[in-house]
């Protein structure tokens, strides 16, 4: 079968294979896809091939929790063997074979880069997983990435050594730097995955406490109402009732209070708002939109917030470092200030 | 507009911001100008107007005699917030919630003990629509759209704020 022959029979069965994508297992499916070995059957159900799962899950930047970030160890010293090997013998053949390895390296390491966000991602956006669950596996992965960290750096290194062959030194020159750049994105999954640790341990602990209390409430326990009542609570407690009829007419209150007292200074309390309301406030397609391309991006939101509002400015920096937080593959930091005494990050072209 | 949100907030009523009913109270009330004159007014009277975190309320001293009866409703908020957690274990503010996923994840997360305190009965539907009608009788969920979504209001934290100041050392033995 032909490359295009098999894109035609992809095509063709487009809505068996969508299916079996979402539901992962089928009764039946078409004899020609089960021949070329996309689907294995095993129990009474038809399984896509694995394989498919990979290429899509890579191309869709998505992993579930079963997925292994390679670590490419038996390639790298592969790669470092030819290397021995090339000193002494420059071969032809010998050069394709370290392009070719140099090449899978370089490609697996940008495709884990994307399944790995993939699956950080799908952590932090799981509302359904009991949180024991998602510690643990967010723990698992954490794991993986730290040694995914070692690994990229003697990759790195083994890459660097063969800049001394000029065969290969303008190719590593071409795809050091995005290497490097992948590193970096290595370091800010670790950072993403140790806060999504901290804080879903924190759901946790404070979740068993509600528990806990909830308990202590319908066992009349004692120690609750001591608290609420003689302790008291650090908040202030809310005015439940309207204790006197007076209150009850506002514009006599106010009337009476506003002739016969001197007003007194108070405690200014404010209400921040949350970064969602200012995310959902500000429309965050629009925002993202304007600054693609962008030389400037923390004054690329003021232009874009001003705009909408601007009582929203004050946010803008918040709004930044949310920015920064969620796209950060796509920006570039340089060493530079603007005006605002903020570091100047570009959007990559 | 400031006799109208004093007649909300004297009710008990907590005011959030991502509620679309008290849209246009929480927004007068974001304004720190109207904020001051309002919260400088109710001082006179032994109020306070308290902006937390995404809602506000009034607050006083409270007489020994009204304790009891405040903090009984505090009680009942906190149990039916805690079963609603154990149902929707990362349930926070702003947080979308179906009562039909709470029915289908409700048995095998029922707390018997919480569901006996607050609720007579033990018909899965009459106890889901009581906690639902409780939790926004009280304004911590308000219903969005569709018929079976409500949303979580800012103003759960002010419960859960309660939950949390409580130290470990007040509940553990």
């Amino acid at each position: 079968m032909k490359h295009i022959e098999l894109l035609n029979l992809l095509c063709r069965h487009r809505k068996i294979l969508d299916s079996a994508y979402k539901n992962k297992k089928l009764l039946s499916v078409p004899k020609e896809l089960i021949e070329i070995g996309l689907f294995n059957k095993i129990g009474g159900f038809y399984y896509l091939n694995e394989i498919y799962f990979t290429f899509v899950d890579t191309l869709l930047a998505r992993a579930d929790f079963s997925y292994i970030a390679e670590d490419f160890d038996k390639e790298l010293k592969k790669l470092i063997e030819l290397k021995e090997e090339y000193k002494l013998n420059k071969s032809n053949y010998l050069k394709d074979l370290i392009f070719k390895l140099l090449n899978k390296i370089y490609q697996g390491m940008k495709n884990r880069d994307k399944r790995l966000l993939g699956l950080i991602e799908k952590l932090e956006n799981d509302e359904v997983s009991e949180l024991e669950f998602l510690i643990k596996e967010a723990k698992n992965i954490l794991k993986d990435v730290e040694e995914v960290m070692v690994k990229n750096e003697m990759i790195v290194n083994v890459f660097e050594e063969f800049m001394e062959f000029d065969d290969f030194k303008e190719f590593i020159k071409d795809i050091l730097l995005d290497i490097i750049h992948l590193n970096q994105n290595i370091d800010s999954y670790l950072k993403r995955l140790r806060e999504f640790i901290s804080q879903t341990e924190k759901k946790r602990y404070f979740n068993q406490k509600l528990f806990k209390i909830a308990h202590l409430i319908i066992n009349e326990d004692s120690k609750i109402d001591d608290f609420l009542i003689t302790k008291r609570f650090v908040i202030k407690q809310k005015f439940e009732y309207v204790p006197d009829s007076a209150y009850i007419n506002y514009e006599k209150i106010r009337s009476i209070v506003g002739k016969f007292t001197k007003p007194k200074q108070i405690k200014k309390s404010r209400v921040k708002r949350d970064l969602e309301e200012v995310i959902s406030l500000i429309d965050l397609k629009g925002l993202i939109k304007s600054i693609e391309g962008s030389d400037d991006i923390f004054k690329s939101i003021i232009d874009y917030v001003g705009k909408i509002d601007k009582e929203l400015l004050n946010e803008s920096v918040r709004v930044f470092v949310y920015i920064l937080n969620h796209f950060d593959k796509k920006l570039t930091y340089t060493k530079e200030y603007n005006e605002f005494n903020v570091r100047v990050v570009k959007w990559k072209v | 507009m400031e006799s109208i949100i004093f007649e909300i907030l004297s009710k008990g009523i907590i005011i959030s911001t991502n509620s679309s009913k008290f849209q246009k109270e929480a927004s007068w009330l974001m304004e720190d100008e109207n904020f001051e004159s309002l919260n400088r007014t109710l001082n006179k009277i032994g109020l306070y107007l308290v902006g937390e975190n995404g809602y506000f309320y009034l607050s006083k001293d409270l007489k020994a005699d009204e304790e009891e009866k405040f903090f009984n409703s505090h009680k009942q908020l906190i149990l039916a917030v805690a079963q609603l957690k154990k149902v929707f274990v990362h349930l926070d503010k702003g947080h979308k919630i179906k009562k039909s996923e709470f029915i289908k994840r409700f048995e095998a997360k029922k707390d018997e003990k919480i569901i006996k305190a607050l609720f007579d009965t033990d018909d899965l539907l009459e106890i889901t629509d009581k906690l639902f009608n409780l939790l926004e009788r009280f304004y911590v969920i308000e219903k969005r759209g569709k018929k079976d979504e409500y949303i979580v209001l800012n103003s759960i934290n002010y419960y859960l704020d309660i939950v949390d100041a409580i130290s470990e050392g007040e509940v553990d033995e």
